[in-house]
């Protein structure tokens, strides 16, 4: 008897070949984050890649699954998937709550169009959490925040940077060649063309910012607005929107020193802040949410930096698990 | 859909059997609407099953056994979503105001909830959990084993497992 299809989206796709699938999956599993691959690993996975068209195929098949993760809220994604095991089928009343749902408009879709796939298959990547600093092949050093991923195109007309996501302090190189080539960084919001310079991109949720220590960068939106940075200014930008330069932040850099400055900071953002920095989640209660706080903290143990805010402000910390906490009054 | 011919097989085996599939669900679910809607996936799926095979279609030999055999796969399909929903919005309400999705997000959200649900159905509970640290807390493979307390090689072995099935559905 013929097996029934299952009406999935990758059911209606040309089945894969079970040992290309089997293969693949051991290469998804060595490349996941969580496997923390070196360079060499990446290597031999595009070689593995490169090496059939079936390959390729699996590949980008698992990417698009992968990104359906990427997009979801993790404590909503962890509470529905991770429901305990049905043990039998429950005749359980329909779902009366629909109605919460419902509510939805399909204007939506548009908004989750914005996938971080290609964050996966960068060159260049640290774990959150994780800082590190590489030198490019033409000289230039570049400092990596938490949290980053970014590829390079270097070929005879220009030096491209490919900011997928995170924040990066870059110091260019003079080019050695004869013909001097561009140094610039893209990021979903625009380009960033550098002038023999010292500066740090950010690639926000909705903008991108770029900050100016020395020289100056020329920013140009994808709608092709443009505008120079001189150095201590810095600039927030989007797609569509330039915005204006505003005056350099003075700690603007100190996390390439491992160090997180808080400056008369709500508890809101020093915590959004300190959340890029740790695994998990860390919420703030809105009940504490504009408590002020200034001073400096060592990134290295973000655990010591909440103990600190409990001794320093009326709060404490909940940890619900090891990898959720919440900064609640004390 | 090709169920315009008369002598069309699948259209033969719905007029014959519609009736019968549809009283069959309903005394499975004890509710006559969801019968229908589950007696229309029904047919949908053996439409799909069966594209460009008429002569496979017309062979079958016992049509009522094969149509409670695809039939349960759907009814284990509805309760698994409908599960699947309970669990999403009891999430949605314990979670912050402040934190929760936009409502124009939340059908979405859910729509690839399912998506991925149905392909994760079939792993092993402890693959699936060991796939979710790895995939939404950003667990790297020696924390998920120290969290869960199992060896380095059980999780890359989970995590391969997952990766395959999700490739290979039918495998």
């Amino acid at each position: 008897m013929p097996g029934a299809a299952r009406v999935t989206p990758a059911a209606q796709e040309e089945p894969l070949d079970p040992r290309v699938a089997r293969e693949a999956a051991q290469w998804l599993m060595r490349m996941h984050p969580a496997a923390e691959p070196d360079d060499a690993d990446h290597r031999a996975c595009l070689a593995w890649r490169a090496s059939d068209a079936q390959h390729e195929l699996a590949w980008q098949r698992a990417q698009r699954f992968n990104e359906k993760f990427a997009v979801m809220p993790a404590e909503l994604g962890k509470a529905a998937l991770g429901r305990p095991a049905q043990r039998q089928r429950q005749r359980r009343q329909a779902v009366k709550t629909l109605a919460l749902l419902l509510t939805a408009a399909p204007a939506g879709i548009l908004a989750y169009q914005h996938l971080p796939v290609a964050a996966w298959r960068a060159q260049y990547r640290t774990a959150t959490g994780e800082r590190r600093s590489v030198q490019l092949a033409d000289g230039s050093r570049v400092h990596m925040n938490t949290g980053t991923a970014f590829d390079i195109v270097a070929d005879d007309a220009q030096r491209l940077v490919l900011l997928h996501e995170g924040e990066l302090m870059i110091q260019t190189a003079p080019d050695a060649r004869a013909m001097a080539r561009p140094f610039r960084v893209r990021t979903t919001d625009g380009l960033i063309r550098a002038i023999g310079t010292r500066f740090c991109v950010r690639c926000g949720p909705a903008w991108s910012e770029v900050a100016v220590f020395d020289g100056a960068v020329e920013v140009a939106a994808r709608d092709g607005a443009a505008r120079i940075v001189a150095a201590s200014e810095q600039l927030r930008f989007s797609s569509d929107d330039l915005g204006d330069t505003e005056t350099l932040e003075g700690h603007r850099a100190d996390w390439v020193d491992g160090i997180l400055h808080a400056d008369n900071q709500t508890l809101a953002a020093f915590a959004a802040e300190l959340a890029r920095h740790r695994r998990g989640w860390l919420r703030c209660d809105p009940a504490v949410a504009n408590l002020r706080i200034s001073g400096s903290f060592q990134l290295d143990d973000t655990d010591r930096v909440l103990r600190a805010l409990a001794a320093t402000l009326p709060v404490s910390i909940r940890f619900h698990t090891r990898y959720l906490a919440t900064i609640v009054p004390a | 859909m090709r169920v315009s011919s008369s002598t069309d097989p699948i259209t033969a085996l719905y007029s014959e059997h519609n009736g019968w599939l549809h009283g069959w669900l309903r005394k499975k679910l004890g509710c006559a609407h969801n019968a229908a809607d589950l007696a229309q996936d029904t047919f949908i799926r053996i439409v799909t099953a069966f594209k460009g095979r008429d002569d496979a279609a017309a062979q079958l030999r016992e049509p009522r056994a094969y149509l409670t055999t695809v039939a349960t796969r759907v009814l284990s399909n509805h309760y698994r979503r409908q599960s699947l929903e309970q669990a999403y919005t009891d999430a949605l309400r314990q979670m912050p105001e402040a934190a929760t999705p936009a409502p124009e997000h939340r059908l979405i959200i859910l729509e690839t909830l399912n998506e991925i649900d149905a392909l994760l159905d079939a792993l092993p509970h402890k693959a699936r959990t060991v796939f979710l640290a790895a995939q939404l807390d950003g667990l790297t493979y020696n924390e998920i084993a120290l969290e869960y307390a199992i060896g380095a090689r059980s999780v890359r072995r989970y995590m391969a497992l997952a990766y395959e099935r999700c490739l290979a559905p039918h495998a």
